[in-house]
């Protein structure tokens, strides 16, 4: 075997029938990693990986094998892991060794999948193209001068070119959904409440979701499945009636009501994008869903909201990073230069801005003109789409205005690269669940169709997904690059 | 001597709750004497990744306090982080309350020389403790072992007008909060703290003048609030009267107290305040205290010691005295009212023995040590003397027997032969032979020497083998002699 | 709300960060457009609108009062910076003069 299966279901399948193993498709993911050219990876953890194909291979032999039992996985190197550096794609941490594992990769880890290393990401996940990494960028395998979207570049490459069956991310503005999009796979953010923060490195506590990338929207529910659900130690996870996710998946969109804000066709989305997602929506109308012009105007103010709350809760998470029990310290003449010039130092020039513009929004005289009012245009944002999902049950919008841009093109015009995100962040301000799938390409580049759905409605966005996902082919185009 | 300035003053307490396990994880809060760094972990070690889950038991015990403070329980209360960058602070912030703390204005009553007075409380809420330093030359070693254990912060409004007033508070706030078990409040473990705040208010050129405070943080000690309040008070006074900073100044400066230099040194001022940019911490949820909580909590808060020294005056007819020594500790009062139910005498009885000789032997056992016997017996002994059955002196005999043996009193009576002797005859024979061979001490008596009497109480004591009812003793001593005087 | 380099090195100081002179110029040019695009917010109608900390439907979250062990002092201390530790206590320069 020289290549990973298609999917999750397919490998899974396999592995049942025993013309695979566990140790063969780690291998093969172990190989494709230290191989890996678009620097995707930060760290590759062999004996881990190897250890858990093993007992993986005597678990599917016993028979009582979870579906994800010796699934090669990769991890964005924000979520903790016991025993394996993490760097949350920064200077800061390092040499950091958490010891212990996150909430999710202790269920990941409980489920019998194998977590193949660490990838790439933009530094405490502050960015839209992975520049941001103090590990260098990461290049898109569709075409290796362009980006691959931000800020779970690394899980969203590793995915796309065929490194490992799945991969998680971290989404706070549009970080799974926007570089699934312009990788051409499927990426998803689950509503706010549905999986365990803990052991993840904290950017802004109220947008921070973790969520998978899979090759297929059934793979993507397969991994939610294991991942979802409360945690005793994440005070914000929904205690909710177990569900399986699966169980719409074939119901198709017949009677559906497919909601198209106005909005989110806005002037300065490339034209290629604009027709790939009327001709998306115009599919799931053949297929007999309705669409519902719906309007959700203060959406217009949803990056306004998000450059608020986001630095601002960020600047509070990342104060931590002192240089007293862990991490970089670099010494000055007293304890508060030592503060200073590590901070200074550990901290990449996103971070700093971002530091700095949130610490600005808190500070005594600002925190009621911009803290306070992004809160309560955050209210508005919320009740706009609560009023919305009255009149549809899922909302369907492109992921990103653009396909995958060059690398450097926006790095010194933070604004520009803020708007990569205007489709997604809504989502993350509203806490609702969204998912990304390939719908279609634009010279050679992957486009990305968002579905949205009414918090903790999972199973309707993977019902509208679906249905589009069999009537297209988009998602089983693989870059040549990966090849 | 009086002052030419009225000292202002309100404090803001900060006591560790009674908890086992640490505000926001599960680490033993149990932290004064543990080996560094050993009751940690990633929460309270600010850890990437860690999420805080609040205790329901801080919250609870919270409320409790509140409660017994008279405060009101919002119908939402939410937990902030205050922002600021110190070694002893893992996360970069602490979790704390601002605009919605769990309790607000409530009271306390306190009895000053100039009478009873409330001292209004403007808020208390709860929040994370820091960890401990340890100062070397030119560097500091950090123990996160308290990093986490729950704090409530009691804040009281500027009612108090002297060093003593507030002493007398944090000392009724004290009695209070470990009454209601919310607080063990052991201040020579840190588990108490306060920051005072201290200004002057005087009248100059016919205008009353309050210049702005000093907050003297972190006094840990009575004697240092005794010391440190009047030393600032009068600083800041020179202050004014020589032209100083107090002139000049419009905000607050933070000071701190040396015990050893006995001054206040200036910690920050008014220009350096910190900018602390609280917002609501979005790693909690909201909280909506439910009725049946706070009813549930209400129920089962104690009598409160004033209450109760009020009802023991009243009802048990107890001096003052009495009533505030049996009060002072919880054990102790409760143990003097079980004793008083299970007997038919004086309350009063039953008062001397707690506040004598059981408070003394309690002392002398050490700390957390309790009565050996059950307060039934304790009742059983105070009926022995009342009905005569033993001499006072004998029954602290039988005391301290009952206390290592846990003997009932009746037995240790019986087997060590204490039964007093009230028989008249057996008495007045005694009496008799006493006087015959005590004529000198008989005459001195007669002669007005007082003294001479208990001499011959002493000789009918000893004939009588110490078991002689003293009263009796008396009364016939006095008899006989009188009668000798009248047939002489 | 315009941002100039005095709020910049202001926020720096507040949050604990070096900037170079470079980077103060730089940050305070590229935060004035961020800000000028924020700003429309105020134009938004809020005053009847309470503001929303959180999307979550849930009140009330709390844990027993159980203790359980946490790391031990080794694992606690193994992180450390170099230089960062002594013995079983971390080790940093002298406290800072204010608080």
């Amino acid at each position: 075997m020289n290549a990973l299966p298609a999917s999750i279901t397919e490998a899974a399948a396999s592995l049942r029938r025993r013309e695979t193993s566990a140790a063969e498709l780690t291998e093969v993911a172990l190989e494709r990693a230290h191989r890996d050219r678009l620097n995707a990876w930060l760290l590759v953890a062999d004996e881990r990986a190897r250890a858990q194909a093993k007992a993986a291979d005597e678990r599917l032999r016993r028979g009582d094998a979870p579906p994800l039992c010796g699934i090669p996985w990769a991890c964005k190197d924000i979520i903790g892991t016991k025993g394996v550096e993490t760097t949350a794609g920064s200077r800061i941490l390092d040499g950091y060794v958490p010891p212990y594992s996150a909430t999710v990769v202790e269920r990941l880890d409980a489920a019998g999948a194998v977590m193949v290393g660490k990838t790439n990401l933009d530094e405490f996940a502050m960015g839209s193209s992975n520049e941001n990494s103090a590990f260098g960028p990461v290049r898109n395998p569709w075409r290796a001068d362009r980006v691959p979207g931000g800020s779970s570049g690394g899980s969203a490459v590793a995915v796309a070119a065929g490194h490992a069956l799945f991969a998680l991310g971290t989404d706070t503005g549009g970080s799974i959904r926007q570089p699934g999009a312009l990788t051409g796979v499927v990426g998803m953010k689950p509503t706010y409440g549905r999986v365990s923060r803990y052991g993840v490195v904290a950017f802004a506590s109220s947008l921070d979701q973790v969520g998978p990338f899979t090759r297929t929207v059934e793979d993507c529910a397969i991994v939610c499945q294991a991942l979802f659900g409360k945690d005793p130690h994440d005070a914000t996870t929904m205690p909710l009636p177990a569900e399986d996710l699966r169980r719409d998946l074939d119901r198709g969109v017949e009677g559906l009501r497919i909601g198209v804000p106005k909005e989110f066709f806005i002037e300065g989305m490339e034209p290629d994008v604009e027709r790939a997602v009327r001709d998306a929506l115009a599919e799931l109308e053949r297929q007999g869903a309705a669409l519902v012009d719906i309007s959700l105007p203060s959406t217009d103010h949803g990056l306004a909201v998000y450059y608020i709350i986001q630095p601002a809760e960020a600047s509070s998470n990342l104060a931590r990073y002192d240089g007293v029990r862990y991490g970089l310290r670099v010494e000055g003449r007293d304890l508060l230069e030592t503060y200073r010039r590590t901070r200074g130092e550990g901290f990449g020039p996103e971070v700093k801005r971002r530091m700095i513009l949130g610490t600005y929004a808190l500070s005594a005289g600002y925190y009621d003109a911009y803290y306070v009012k992004a809160q309560k245009v955050r209210t508005l944002i919320k009740a706009e789409f609560d009023r919305a999902f009255e009149r549809c049950d899922a909302i369907v919008t492109p992921t990103s205005p653009t396909v995958a841009f060059r690398i450097g093109q926006k790095v010194d015009d933070p604004l520009a690269m803020y708007l990569n995100d205007v489709f997604t962040l809504p989502g993350n301000i509203a806490g609702l669940p969204g998912i990304s799938v390939p719908c279609g390409f634009s010279d050679g580049l992957p486009i990305g169709l968002q579905v949205m759905a009414s918090s903790f409605q999972e199973a309707t966005l993977f019902r509208v997904a679906a249905a589009y996902e069999r009537a297209t082919g988009f998602h089983e185009k693989r870059p040549e690059v990966a090849a | 001597m009086s002052l030419p300035y009225e000292t202002v003053i309100g404090v803001e307490t900060h006591v560790e709750l009674a908890t086992r396990s640490k505000m926001f994880c599960p680490c033993s809060a149990t932290w004064f004497g543990a080996p560094a760094n050993s009751l940690v972990c990633p929460v309270c070690l600010g850890l990437p990744g860690a999420l805080p889950v609040p205790n329901r038991r801080a919250i609870e015990l919270a409320m409790t306090a509140g409660l017994a403070l008279h405060c009101e329980v919002p119908a939402h209360t939410k937990f902030d982080r205050k922002n600021y960058l110190y070694p002893d602070l893992p996360k970069g912030y602490q979790i704390s309350q601002y605009d919605l703390p769990l309790n607000v204005s409530g009271w306390l009553a306190l009895d000053t020389p100039d009478g009873p007075k409330r001292v209004r409380i403007r808020r208390a809420h709860l929040e994370e403790d820091t960890a401990t330093s340890k100062h070397g030359e030119g560097y500091a070693l950090i123990d996160f072992n308290r990093s986490g254990v729950p704090l409530l912060e009691i804040v009281s409004e500027p009612d108090l007008r002297s060093a003593d007033e507030a002493v007398a508070y944090v000392q009724a706030l004290r009695e209070i909060l470990v009454f209601a078990g919310v607080s063990e409040m052991r201040l020579e473990e840190g588990a108490g703290r306060f920051d005072v705040n201290v200004s002057i208010r005087f009248t100059e050129d016919g205008e009353v003048r309050w210049p702005p405070q000093s907050e003297i943080k972190n006094l840990n000690s009575y004697a240092a609030i005794r010391e440190a309040v009047p030393h600032e008070a009068e600083r800041l006074w020179r202050s004014w009267r020589d032209g100083g900073e107090l002139r000049m100044r419009t905000g607050k400066i933070t000071v701190g107290w040396s015990p050893e230099r006995r001054e206040t040194f200036l910690q920050r001022s008014k220009e350096e305040v910190e900018d602390y940019r609280y917002f609501p911490d979005p790693d909690l949820v909201s909280f909506t205290p439910s009725r049946e909580t706070v009813e549930r909590l209400r129920a089962s808060l104690p009598e409160l010691p004033g209450d109760r020294r009020a009802r023991f005056a009243r009802v048990y007819a107890l001096s003052d005295y009495d009533a505030r020594v049996l009060v002072a500790d919880r054990a102790l009062a409760d143990y003097f009212e079980a004793a008083v139910k299970a007997s038919t005498r004086d309350p009063k009885q039953i008062a001397n023995w707690v506040t004598g000789e059981v408070r003394r032997r309690m002392k002398d056992a050490g700390d957390g040590a309790g009565v050996p016997f059950p307060p039934e017996q304790l009742a059983a002994l105070v009926e022995l003397v009342a009905s005569g059955e033993v001499s006072g002196s004998a029954a602290k005999e039988v005391f301290g027997d009952m206390w290592t043996t846990r003997r009932p009193p009746s037995e240790i009576v019986r087997a060590k032969g204490l039964t007093q002797v009230s028989d008249e005859g057996a008495i007045a024979a005694a009496v008799d032979a006493v006087l015959a061979e005590n004529a000198k001490a008989v005459a001195d008596y007669r002669a007005g020497n007082a003294r001479a009497l208990g001499a011959l109480v002493g000789q009918v004591r000893k004939r009588t083998g110490g078991k002689a009812n003293l009263s009796v003793v008396n009364r016939v001593l006095a008899e006989r002699i009188a009668r000798g005087e009248a047939t002489r | 709300m315009p941002i100039d380099r005095r709020t910049v090195v202001h926020a720096a100081d507040l949050a604990r960060i070096a900037l170079t002179d470079a980077e103060v110029e730089r940050f305070t040019g590229q935060l004035s457009v961020v800000l000028d695009a924020v700003a429309r917010l105020a134009e938004v109608d809020t005053s009847a609108i309470p503001p929303s900390a959180s999307t979550l439907p849930l009140r009330n979250v709390e844990r027993d009062d159980e203790p359980r062990p946490g790391l031990g002092a080794e694992e606690a201390l193994a992180n450390a910076p170099r230089g960062g530790r002594d013995g079983e206590f971390f080790r940093v320069q002298e406290v800072l003069q204010e608080r």
